[in-house]
């Protein structure tokens, strides 16, 4: 080489690039799909190989050139400075500075838009963390959508895996319906304070373009994850099959309960309850459940068991497992109560002890006496027509509050306590939940509730 | 903000300078002696301080002329190593900036604090690298080369090599700076839509002292801590009689001419109960004057929460007997003390307050008043990083003197903060010898120690250590103090008294003894040794 010229050398450097060239271009020209009537190109062995073994990022979900191009300029460097973020992010938090906050959050998203964690952490920090330590219940709302949207990009960045699809849905049902804010909260989903039109509050475009329900939208998205589920055969971590597998059934049934708790008692709430019903028992409950003992389905009855599988000792198996799997997901109680609400009288029931309590909170006893009196009647005959429901918490405490209110009202209007009144069963046999029941009315009578 | 802009104090920092430069050139001085005790004898003491003499008077005759002729030098060679290239590279980042901040639908003062943020940090990473290399490799660089033969054969002192070699970068990083720092302001009026870009103003607050009384009004040192991580703001309890109150000094008719003052808060609610949520944590003013007795208060009003709270307060107001007072002189003290206290109105309810977060807004000075500031705060320690790497690099090779200014930038940036919890004994866990223990017994740094001959041993060997450590922080610029970011983006001025005078009198008293010392560097090296 000493022995070359200057511009000798350089013409052997480009032979040199020239030749190394041709097999990298080679190993790597890029595949191309298939479109119309033209068929696909499979590209280049590395193109092959990245398809046979899933390795491409188009694999995981969407592609952000953004992102790519982050990841790319910072070589190997992308560990270290993902860290440092993190630890910026944490700081901000820690000092309530949310724009600086946010904007690190994105940048770590940047650096890691396929570490499934990294948005559930960052999309719960923004929805529930950072929300709360807002005071104005309008700006919790915004941080809530914020941390929603979140987790909707991250479910569009790893389109193929449902775990990000789940919390999407969740924090549409739990969040928004569940949270301490729910009743401002499910408000907002339909009239969101931001957005205005012809002086009406109408909702976020983004968010629920169709007006609809924020447990109607948290089971699309719920549905959505059982789907990548099917499609893709990329598994969650996040709970036992059975149990992500009832989500979308799971919230229809509390779309029903949410608008029964708003005061709804109309024939859109029983609908909501037939289709609750129909969720959880045709698509859920027909589910193919793997258990050790065998394959079985929810709504399976041991007749159907023992008609389908002569095997005694598979019998025996196959409905000890269905006991378990039905125990897990409470299965029996939320298909007796979904077909107890369908039920005229089960909706008159609810309608008259909630009209009564709030009678009561008003302070007009003579009403809330009259009214809670027909709720208890008509809550003993649900009780009576199903009775899998007299040990259930939540009718218990239901049946329970009426009586109380009743009793507190009959007291007020100067009667007395009949020695036998409708629910009188359920009313002695659950004295020692009493104080509880008597703190919620209290709590219910505060002019904060 | 989460800091509190508290005033420098210019004496106390002067005294601290002088007993830090008197105690360096004092060892400086003792070590120099004992060298040359060691190579020429007793008569190597008469040496040092004739050296010492010579040279001082070798900087009192530098020339004007000359170190602007090496400046000019400076200059050409930086332009020919392709300095100003770090302005596309700026350029390219704004090209793409988009990318990286904050959704459109974020609220709008929170696009503000994000993109001013991001110019000023951008602006601050992109030239420090810049001129941190020039700095550090430029004489090293001419050592090797021996162009610097040429230079100081001439009848140039080495002072005049020293200062004109920091001119010519500053100068070069001063041109970049300006180009940079109108482009980012140029983008920032673009780049921001339209409600943002009103938030673009420059508050200049007037704070105040605060202090805070207990539930049953009593004094209290601090608030109540309601357990948040960060202990910044003190918190006072609903319909109880603690408060938090401020005094504002000067507080007269000729400094607010407009017949009110304007109070802006930043307050935090604390719930303990959720309360009635839809209507917010109530809070009231009351001015009070002990001298009089007198008080007024304003109507009660809900906090908003990390939202402005601007409060116009008439200079008519109505006392609690309802009597018509006047602000200015009725309900302020004879020294002209104003004074605010801030009740919590909500029954369980808390608010919490630090010394910032109640201030009279004065009429507002442009934005652009802000941002250059805040770039003459880059500017300061663009500056200082140059004649740390200037001096670095007139007694140690190029990756030495870069090592070296790196360190000193780090530590000066980020350790700090460490260093000072160490050497105050705040740090959990002791020094590095009782870490080292804990380390090996597996023991907790909340854990107390037990008193053993070896823990008193050790105790002892951190104790001289830590003193050390003390010392030599002093030598360490605290480069916390340039970044104005913060009053910037949060829409403030840069204050005067507590960010630009410190920033300024801290580049001043490191560039004044570094100067000194790259001379005698540069003087006592062998410039035949590359």
């Amino acid at each position: 080489m000493k022995r070359l010229t200057a511009q000798q050398r350089k013409l052997a450097y480009l032979g040199g690039i020239i030749v190394l060239l041709v097999p990298i271009i080679w190993l790597g020209i890029p595949s191309a799909p298939a479109t119309g009537s033209q068929s696909g190109d499979p590209g280049g062995k590395l193109a092959q190989l990245r398809t046979q073994y899933d390795l491409g990022e188009h694999n995981l979900g969407d592609v952000d050139p953004t992102s790519a191009t982050m990841n790319l300029v910072l070589l190997g460097l992308r560990g270290i400075a993902a860290n440092v973020l993190w630890l910026e992010m944490d700081h901000y938090k820690d000092t309530k500075n949310w724009a600086q906050m946010e904007a690190t959050t994105e940048s770590i998203i940047k650096l890691q838009p396929h570490f499934q964690q990294v948005w559930i952490y960052n999309g719960w920090n923004l929805a529930y963390n950072v929300s709360v330590e807002w005071d104005d219940v309008r700006d919790r709302y915004r941080w809530v959508k914020r941390g929603i949207k979140f987790y909707r990009r991250g479910a569009a960045r790893n389109s193929k895996y449902p775990e990000l699809y789940w919390y999407t849905g969740n924090t549409f049902g739990k969040k928004i319906g569940r949270s301490d804010e729910w009743r401002q909260f499910r408000r907002y989903f339909k009239e969101d304070p931001d957005f205005v039109d012809n002086g009406v509050n109408v909702p976020d475009p983004d968010l629920n373009p169709d007006g609809t329900d924020n447990y109607l939208v948290a089971k699309q998205w719920f549905s959505d994850a059982n789907r990548v589920w099917d499609e893709y055969g990329n598994s969650q971590h996040i709970m036992a099959r059975v149990l992500f597998r009832s989500y979308p059934a799971r919230s229809q049934l509390d779309y029903a309960e949410a608008l029964q708790r708003e005061g709804h008692f109309d024939e859109v709430t029983q609908l909501a309850w037939d289709e609750g019903f129909r969720d959880w028992t045709r698509d859920y409950g027909m589910e193919p459940v793997e258990t050790p003992g065998g394959t079985i389905r929810l709504e399976w009855t041991p007749e159907q068991i023992a008609r389908e599988h002569p095997d005694k000792e598979q019998q025996r198996q196959l409905l000890e497992w269905l006991g378990r799997y039905q125990n897990m997901t409470n299965y029996r109680f939320w298909r007796t109560k979904a077909l107890a609400e369908r039920e005229p009288n089960t909706v008159a029931a609810h309608r008259d002890l909630y009209q009564g309590l709030q009678a009561f909170i008003k302070g007009d006893t003579v009403q809330a006496e009259k009214l809670t009196y027909s709720g208890m009647e008509k809550f003993e005959k649900m009780l009576e027509d199903f009775r899998d429901l007299r040990i259930e918490q939540q009718m218990i405490e239901e049946g329970m509050l009426g009586v109380l209110v009743w009793q507190d009202a009959v007291r007020l209007n100067g009667g007395e306590i009949p020695e036998r009144f409708p629910l009188y069963k359920l009313w002695t046999e659950n004295q020692d939940s009493l104080p509880q029941i008597r703190m919620e009315l209290d709590r219910r009578l505060s002019p904060d509730y | 903000m989460s800091k509190d802009p508290i005033p420098y104090d210019l004496l106390s920092g002067l005294g601290t300078w002088a007993v830090t430069v008197l105690t360096v050139l004092v060892l400086g001085l003792f070590v120099a002696s004992l060298v040359y005790l060691l190579l020429e004898g007793p008569c190597g003491i008469g040496t040092v301080f004739r050296g010492l003499l010579g040279g001082l008077a070798d900087i009192a005759h530098t020339s004007s002329r000359r170190v602007w002729a090496l400046t000019q030098l400076t200059l050409k060679e930086s332009i020919r190593r392709k300095t100003l290239g770090v302005i596309v590279v700026f350029g390219v980042c704004f090209l793409f900036a988009g990318w990286f901040l904050s959704s459109p639908e974020a609220d709008p003062d929170m696009q503000v604090k994000v993109y001013v943020s991001f110019v000023l940090t951008a602006i601050s990473w992109l030239i420090l690298p810049a001129v941190f290399l020039l700095a550090c490799w430029g004489l090293p660089e001419d050592i090797k080369a021996r162009s610097l033969h040429t230079v100081v054969t001439k009848p140039v002192r080495r002072f005049e090599v020293i200062a004109g070699r920091v001119l010519g970068i500053v100068l070069v990083g001063t041109m970049v700076l300006l180009v940079m720092s109108g482009a980012g302001y140029l983008w920032l009026n673009r780049a921001l839509d339209s409600r943002a870009k009103e938030k673009l103003v420059a508050r200049v607050p007037v704070y105040g002292e605060i202090t805070f009384t207990s539930r049953d009004g009593k004094p209290a040192a601090a608030g109540v801590n309601v357990g948040d991580v960060w202990a910044f703001r003190s918190y006072v309890e609903g319909n109880t009689q603690a408060r938090a109150i401020w005094e504002f000094p000067n507080v007269t008719e000729s400094r607010f001419p407009d017949d009110s003052l304007t109070l802006e808060s930043s307050i935090q609610v604390f719930r303990t109960h959720k309360g009635d949520i839809e209507s917010g944590v109530l809070a009231q003013y009351v001015f009070v004057n002990p001298e009089t007795g007198k008080s007024a208060r304003l109507p009660a009003f809900p906090v908003r929460e990390f939202r402005e709270n601007i409060h116009e307060v008439p200079r008519e107001l109505i006392d609690d007997s309802n009597q018509s007072v006047d602000l200015f002189r009725d309900l302020v003290q004879k020294d002209g003390t104003l004074r605010v206290e801030v009740f919590c109105l909500s029954s369980g309810q808390y608010l919490g307050m630090a010394r910032p977060d109640l201030f009279i807004r004065q009429p507002d000075a442009p934005f652009a008043a802000s941002y250059f500031k805040a770039i003459s705060g880059i500017w300061l320690m663009m500056t200082l990083v140059i004649v740390l790497g200037v001096t670095a690099s007139s007694f140690a090779k190029g990756p030495v003197a870069t090592l070296l200014t790196f360190v000193f930038l780090v530590v000066g940036r980020i350790g700090l903060n460490f260093l000072n919890q160490l050497t105050s004994g705040t740090h959990e866990g002791g020094g590095p010898a009782e870490s080292v223990y804990r380390i090996l017994l597996h023991m907790n740094p909340t854990v107390p120690l037990t008193k053993t001959p070896l823990t008193t041993t050790l105790e002892y060997i951190d104790k001289g250590f830590l003193g050390g450590l003390a010392a030599l922080k002093h030598v360490i610029p605290d480069f916390q103090r340039y970044n104005f970011s913060e009053f910037t983006a949060n829409g403030f001025d840069v204050p005067w008294d507590a960010a630009l005078l410190p920033a300024l009198a801290l580049t001043i008293g490191f560039v004044i003894p570094c100067l000194v010392l790259g001379y005698f560097s540069l003087k006592a090296r062998e410039l035949e040794s590359k």
